[in-house]
């Protein structure tokens, strides 16, 4: 998997950098924002819709476009993030469970280009690796995500954009899912 | 335009495909156990399980692929002055053992969690996060055997072999939580 990732986030842009004619548009990113887990440790005998929904964690990481080919972008990102502890009254004693701390690194295949105008919009799939730890708990596995990106402000060198995700990690049969909502402004390296 | 409706489209087809990773989650089950105690000159207790009790896991079982997170809760009081280390086994297949040596000979047993500590003459509230990193590789191997099996077994509570100790344990809970597919 290790490799896979390695091979996505280096070969495939150069190999298809190199089969342009012109130079790759490099850009580098930070980007934060909120991610929310979906149907994590519910009770299904009160369960209500919002219960599906966890408490809001927050997330935050770095992200490198290369726009080497006119109908994708390849984005490496590295993330972080950091989800609520959890309170719970079991047999009279309220208890407290340790929310996630999750990192991962992967690289995103973005339908377009994710530096365009207001209300330029750009979808994208991804694929890496993620770890989610907590006491008594890790999870080291592959992730997946999609989601549709906005853009809100560009420039010559910056650009100012929104994106809605689903991820997830896949636990063999099942997996952890997340939704989120992240803000992020990117400089340009390299037209 | 047309490329962006192909990718909804497929990824709606993953969300929408029964037994597909993304239509799982993780369900917490909560089964309360009795007061219970623990002396080795009286002899320890037992409680007898049967997860098919609790509905949440009679709507899951069939479902059930994995155990996401385990713990054992509740008040432990040691009754001596000395410091006592409690640990939880269980039998796979139901039985009243009523003291350590008739327990240990129990070809189904197995350790589950601990040891947790108490010093003399103290009561402590086990902390969640405490439990779920005591539970043995054994033993989180075998509850989940037992949760995709008939669901029921025995557990007791213990302390260190040929050593004197006196406990008990009130509020007790054991929650698992389960990885389904929906």
């Amino acid at each position: 998997m290790k490799r896979l990732l390695l091979l996505a986030l280096f070969v495939l842009p150069l190999a298809t950098g190199a089969a342009q004619a012109g130079p790759a548009g490099i850009s580098v990113g930070v980007f934060g924002g909120l991610s929310v887990p979906v149907l994590q440790d519910v009770s299904t005998s009160s369960f209500s819709p919002s219960d599906a929904f966890g408490a809001t964690g927050s997330t935050w990481g770095l992200r490198a476009p290369i726009h080497a080919i006119s109908s994708i972008t390849f984005e490496p990102y590295y993330a972080k993030s950091k989800y609520k502890d959890r309170e719970e009254t079991i047999g009279g004693i309220t208890y407290k469970r340790d929310g996630f701390d999750g990192k991962s690194y992967g690289v995103n295949f973005i339908l377009g280009h994710p530096e365009g105008g207001l209300f330029h919009m750009f979808p994208y799939i991804g694929i890496g690796k993620t770890k989610l730890e907590r006491t008594g708990q890790e999870i080291n596995k592959t992730g997946y995500n999609f989601g549709l990106g906005v853009g809100l402000f560009s420039s010559q060198k910056m650009a100012v954009g929104v994106r809605g995700e689903f991820s997830m990690v896949a636990t063999g049969d099942t997996s952890r899912k997340f939704v989120g909502a992240t803000a992020g402004i990117t400089y340009r390296l390299t037209p | 335009m047309k490329r962006v409706a192909w990718m909804v489209l497929a990824l709606g087809m993953g969300l929408a495909t029964p037994g597909c990773i993304l239509t799982s989650g993780q369900i917490q089950i909560d089964f309360a156990l009795p007061n219970f105690s623990g002396n080795s000159l009286t002899g320890i207790d037992h409680t007898t399980i049967d997860l098919n009790s609790e509905k949440e896991y009679q709507d899951n079982k069939e479902k059930l692929k994995d155990l996401s997170d385990l713990a054992v809760l509740g008040k432990f009081t040691n009754n001596s002055t000395n410091p006592v280390n409690v640990e939880v086994w269980m039998t796979t297949t139901p039985s009243t053992h009523l003291d350590e040596g008739s327990l240990m000979a129990d070809q189904t047993k197995v350790k589950l969690w601990g040891p947790f500590q108490v010093a003399g003459s103290t009561t402590k509230t086990i902390d969640w996060n405490v439990s779920a990193q005591l539970f043995t590789t054994a033993g989180k191997a075998a509850l989940l055997s037992e949760a995709k099996g008939d669901g029921n077994f025995t557990l007791y509570a213990l302390g260190p072999a040929l050593s004197a100790y006196n406990f008990s344990v009130s509020n007790g809970a054991l929650v698992l939580v389960i990885d389904v597919g929906i």
